[in-house]
């Protein structure tokens, strides 16, 4: 990978589809699918075992460097899967994703700790699991630590720490990566009170450093205070894509004007 | 970096190459993840290895004393073979039927992060591997103990090479078929208790009247287990072990590239 290439973060959405099958438990078993294949496979499908669910429709953008995109819509809309597309867990079933830069996405982070270890360990195994070179890990770990304020309880297995402290070290460790281009779903915050405003904090130095930022909220002041560009997602089709501040300012067509915030706000 | 997505139907055989050969590219992750894995079952234990090998242990010494004195064999015969057939048959099931919950159990992973679905093979293949080392090293002691002799033959390495890749192949179908037909891992467990009993493992395949012999010789595992186990005791394995396992490899690679190139982009749908 050539310099001048590494210093070009960009990220591309090409006229995603994305269409999935839902298997019931019934559908997922052996004995429908040879009755199914007896009957020529139309029997079963057509007792809505098996729902096919169009998930995104046509979705298409072009992030350059210093782009903030937000993604607005209600739950169902199709938020997450997009940043699931985005990030590489799903396949387009049309249209291709493009991203030059390394790609992080923080949703959800938590998955994959191991209760019976210590944070250090975990810290190893979260970072292994999103391919951070281990080397790199464990310059990071005095750091991590610091900021999750564990204290001797670093060396306990996670078990033995309160909710507040596990979401600590899970905000600490999500907040480490500094990827070129940040997935998010929802802002990170973590926790009691007097880490709120460190917290705040760490996540805006997470997000000025990295290059393309897209954020998938059902807050309108964090869409408008961090992007600047908005993506409406209305049943899987984009219903506006554009700046962010003129879809706030005007009344937006019918469809999205059930967003109550977007209402307060028009 | 650059990661592209891109669905086009000519393209489904190469993304399947594409994850098989990430996959492999990422040994240094998966290879820490399972030594951490075997790692986490040593802890707060005073014995740790040697619980992963005590079933092995116990099952050898169970069966040899009741079987050997069945077939009126000394412990001194009985044991070597029992044990070696055990270990050998644990190494296959392992790889094998056991394989089962791989992606099933990896579903959390697979759907928040994203890493070639081999990657997560890999990581319980390493795991597996590692069980099998305890087993074997259990194996040795046990007939030292009973033999005062080790007659371990130079085969066995090119011959648990071949029974693994042909498990692991198998293994790795069978963790895509049961992530999207769940009866498949409820059977398996009565599938991999039958063929326990149906293989030669603590009875001899002699010991059967002829008819019935001709029926046990169509169990591919009489083969594996033959081919994996002889080299333990010293002896060579015979042509057909050779060549039953190898054409068990050879279907099994078909198979998988029948079963992987339409299941590695619905996977995570399915887990």
């Amino acid at each position: 990978m050539g310099v001048t290439e590494a210093s070009a973060v960009r990220l591309t959405a090409s006229n995603i589809h994305l269409d999935f099958t839902v298997y019931s438990l019934r559908a997922q078993s052996i004995r429908t699918a040879v009755v199914n294949a007896a009957v020529g496979g139309r029997l079963l499908k057509d007792r809505s075992d098996q729902v096919t669910v169009r998930a995104l429709k046509d979705v298409s953008f072009e992030l350059r460097e210093g782009d903030r995109l937000g993604i607005m819509g209600h739950n169902g809309s199709g938020k997450t899967t997009l940043l699931k597309v985005l990030a590489g867990i799903y396949e387009p079933t049309h249209g291709r994703v493009q991203a030059h830069g390394t790609v992080s996405s923080l949703i959800d982070i938590g998955h994959g700790l191991d209760t019976e270890s210590n944070a250090i360990d975990n810290i190893r195994v979260l970072g292994a699991m999103r391919l951070i070179p281990i080397r790199r890990m464990n310059s990071l770990i005095p750091e991590i630590l610091d900021f999750a304020d564990l204290g001797p309880y670093a060396y306990l297995p996670l078990k033995t720490y309160s909710a507040g402290m596990q979401l600590r070290l899970l905000f600490a460790v999500a907040t480490s990566f500094y990827p070129d281009i940040l997935i998010l779903d929802e802002w990170l915050g973590a926790g009691d009170a007097g880490f709120v405003a460190k917290a705040s904090m760490r996540m805006r130095q997470v997000v000025d450093a990295a290059k393309i930022i897209v954020l998938a909220s059902h807050s309108t002041d964090l869409i408008r205070n961090n992007c600047n560009k908005l993506l409406v997602l209305d049943h899987g089709s984009v219903s506006y894509l554009g700046e962010v501040e003129p879809w706030f300012a005007a009344p937006a067509p019918a469809p999205q004007t059930a967003e109550p915030q977007a209402a307060a706000v028009a | 970096m650059t990661l592209t997505a891109n669905a086009s139907a000519a393209g489904e055989f190469g993304k399947a190459m594409r994850d098989i050969r990430d996959g492999l590219r990422l040994g240094p992750v998966w290879g820490y993840l399972a030594l951490r894995d075997i790692r986490g079952r040593y802890r707060r234990t005073l014995l740790g290895p040697f619980w992963i090998a005590g079933g092995t242990i116990t099952t050898a010494l169970g069966l040899a004393l009741v079987f050997g004195g069945l077939f009126g064999q000394p412990l001194e015969l009985a044991v070597p073979y029992i044990a070696s057939g055990i270990v050998a048959f644990g190494f296959i099931s392992s790889l094998s039927f056991d394989a089962n919950g791989v992606m099933i159990n990896a579903g959390g992973s697979i759907r928040s992060i994203p890493l070639p679905h081999t990657f997560y093979m890999w990581r319980y293949v390493t795991n597996a591997v590692l069980v099998f080392a305890h087993n074997l090293a259990a194996f040795l002691v046990m007939v030292l103990i009973f033999t005062r002799a080790v007659p371990l033959s130079i085969v066995l390495i090119p011959a648990l090479l071949l029974v693994a890749a042909a498990s692991i192949v198998w293994g790795f179908v069978i963790s895509l078929v049961s992530a999207r037909f769940r009866d498949v891992q409820y059977m398996l467990t009565y599938v991999g208790l039958l063929l326990f009993f149906l293989t030669p493992i603590f009875w001899r395949l002699s010991d059967l009247p002829p008819a019935r012999q001709a029926v046990m010789r169509l169990n591919p595992l009489l083969y594996m287990v033959g081919l994996a186990r002889k080299p333990m005791l010293g002896e060579l394995p015979t042509a057909a072990e050779w060549g039953v396992t190898a054409a068990i490899l050879a279907v099994g690679l078909v198979t998988v590239l029948l079963v992987f190139v339409p299941a590695r982009r619905r996977l995570v749908f399915w887990v």
